[in-house]
């Protein structure tokens, strides 16, 4: 992609054509693809998201929103996760190696991450994505990982192997294969009267981020979440992606306003305490 | 031969005639950063409404074939927020800048132009008077003597330009035009966003948290360059085409019809380039058909082709 400078000198987005590498296919109706796009590999961070487009004319009209599964600034390549859920998604996943894609990129703001110590990473289905981001940098930066997945079938948890080889431990609870816990955060919650963590971060569920803002209260740990709402603009324009968060400087608890917040701008990543979930 | 691009609203002069639809483009961050703006005819801010509001529930965006619906419902942090927020980043823009101006009556509108006015830093307003997701049944630009009173109202009130955006949803727009023509408006946009309404199938539940909402993109052009077409015929100030424009060649087609400035809305989500190729389009387009001035184009439609006496097409 051509690399844009905002007027003024503030780097901007990209925007441009990236080409198709690889359209990988790991099973359960998962797909990932991989696109090269060196400036926006080595631009994004976990949390981020694109906004893609890959057809010709104007139906679909609107480009998608897709959070980076994995950023390798070294092969210059991003790859997205996602699934075939309406046509956007179907006309995706037709796409071939050197097939192009226009990428509008990197958008919102992205997970922060801890100087030391050991994040959990709590994630279910398609959610899982930009966790494995999440635990690919923090990995390299040497910071302890440990994964608390949730999907529907234990044979395809989007990203287990990448998350295997980069988390000390890799909890899965699936719904075809009952197990302790009825929520992945059951396994979390039993680990936490042995680990401390510096950090949480969570996508993909509401049921999963409402059960770990109770553990977040009860044990006094940062927890982020990646919310995903329905996008057009992607870069803050349109107002469509609003979400109730708790804002301002009174704390979460004691307050604070709550108003619609743009997830595309000033989220996709939020504190997760000020994040709102009516029942 | 290089084309001058250059067309006249009122008393100001546009370096072409492309500018972004109220709410489909911002000031500072909100602006991607892609290309100048300054490069454009105008910029057109989201639209001011003075109390803080919070906007309609989600959902507020409904993907439709070629277009889109939204119902957000003029989410504004308030006028003390917008000159603080908004105002700094317009004002240092080198090009046109329109603030678009709400209100549930003529004294909001009075309210936020006497405030704008004296901080100084815009050009123009624009006068949202037809935002449909605002919860009325009968918007300004809907009832002719409400319209006229909230023109008039704005008019007397500042000397700078003002364009009244009206509203698709009438049967006889021309009418409502003339009214904002005599009640002292500089312009008129065509238009806002056509009332629609989508299904969910599955569920069989309205998509939008709110029902209805306006649709907008590409779909609706067609209608809208005939609104043009018929607005442009009944009024003497200069109309400002809203309505699906995604490229130069649509902008062409609404100047043509008798628009004197081309918006572009629901494009900059889909191609937040699509205003500065339009731009360079316009320019190629005048270079290639000899067109000295693209004001030329403006309502330089020819009669149709082929046309037989009785209306037929002939053979």
């Amino acid at each position: 992609l051509s690399a844009v400078v905002r007027p003024g000198g503030v780097p901007g987005r990209l925007l441009g054509e990236a080409r198709v590498v690889e359209q990988r296919r790991p099973g359960g109706g998962y797909l990932g693809l991989v696109v090269r796009s060196p400036d926006v590999a080595a631009a994004a961070r976990p949390g981020q998201f694109a906004m893609l487009r890959a057809w010709p004319g104007w139906d679909p009209l609107l480009p998608r929103p897709f959070s980076f599964a994995r950023l390798d600034p070294e092969r210059g390549t991003c790859e997205f996760l996602y699934r075939v859920v309406g046509r956007g998604t179907e006309l995706l996943a037709r796409l071939q190696p050197g097939d192009p894609v226009t990428v509008l990129a990197p958008l919102g703001e992205p997970f922060p991450l801890p100087e030391r110590g050991r994040i959990a990473l709590v994630g279910r289905g398609l959610g899982i994505a930009p966790l494995i981001a999440v635990a690919d940098l923090a990995s390299g930066r040497g910071l302890a990982v440990d994964a608390y997945l949730s999907a529907r079938q234990a044979d395809h948890v989007p990203g287990l192997d990448a998350l295997r080889a980069t988390c000390d431990d890799v909890f899965v609870q699936a719904d075809d294969r009952p197990g302790r816990h009825p929520l992945a955060t059951g396994h979390l919650e039993e680990e936490l009267e042995r680990r401390r963590y510096a950090a949480a971060y969570t996508c993909g569920s509401r049921r999963l981020a409402v059960a770990l803002q109770r553990l977040q209260a009860l044990h006094g740990f940062r927890a982020w979440v990646s919310l995903e709402t329905h996008m057009a603009c992607g870069f803050g324009a349109c107002r469509a992606c609003v979400w109730p968060v708790r804002c301002g400087d009174e704390p979460a608890g004691g307050g604070a306003p709550v108003h619609l917040v743009r997830t595309c701008l000033e989220g996709p990543a939020f504190p997760l305490e000020r994040v709102v979930y009516e029942p | 031969m290089t084309p001058d691009l250059r067309v006249r609203i009122g008393p100001l002069e546009l370096k072409n005639p492309v500018m972004p639809a109220s709410g489909t483009w911002g000031v500072g961050p909100e602006d991607p950063g892609l290309f100048d703006v300054a490069q454009l005819g105008a910029v057109v801010t989201k639209t001011l409404m003075i109390g803080p509001r919070e906007g309609n529930a989600p959902l507020r965006v409904v993907e439709t074939p070629a277009g889109m619906l939204n119902s957000v419902g003029l989410p504004s942090h308030g006028l003390d927020a917008w000159l603080e927020e908004v105002l700094p980043d317009l004002r240092a823009l080198d090009t046109v800048r329109v603030a678009s101006l709400g209100g549930h009556a003529a004294r909001e509108f009075v309210a936020a132009i006497r405030a704008v006015d004296e901080a100084g830093g815009v050009d123009a307003y624009e006068l949202n008077l037809s935002c449909p997701n605002l919860g009325r049944r009968v918007l300004i630009a809907e009832d002719e003597g409400l319209l006229a009173e909230v023109v008039a109202a704005c008019r007397a009130a500042t000397a700078r330009p003002l364009i009244a955006k009206l509203s698709p949803n009438v049967l006889d727009m021309a009418a409502f035009a003339r009214t904002a023509e005599e009640a002292g408006a500089d312009a008129v946009t065509v238009a806002n966003t056509l009332r629609a309404m989508a299904i969910d199938t599955e569920t069989r539940r309205p998509l939008l948290g709110t029902v209805q909402g306006g649709i907008s993109g590409p779909a609706v052009r067609p209608i809208i360059v005939w609104r043009v077409w018929e607005v442009s015929r009944a009024v003497r100030v200069p109309v400002v085409a809203a309505g699906g424009a995604a490229d130069a060649r649509d902008a062409v087609e609404f100047l043509l019809a008798g628009a004197t400035a081309v918006q572009f809305g629901t494009v900059n989500f889909v191609n937040p380039l699509a205003m500065r190729d339009a731009v360079d389009g316009l320019r190629d387009y005048c270079l290639r058909h000899g067109v000295a001035r693209v004001a030329d184009l403006v309502g330089a439609a020819r009669p149709a082709a082929h046309a037989s006496p009785s209306g037929r097409a002939a053979r």
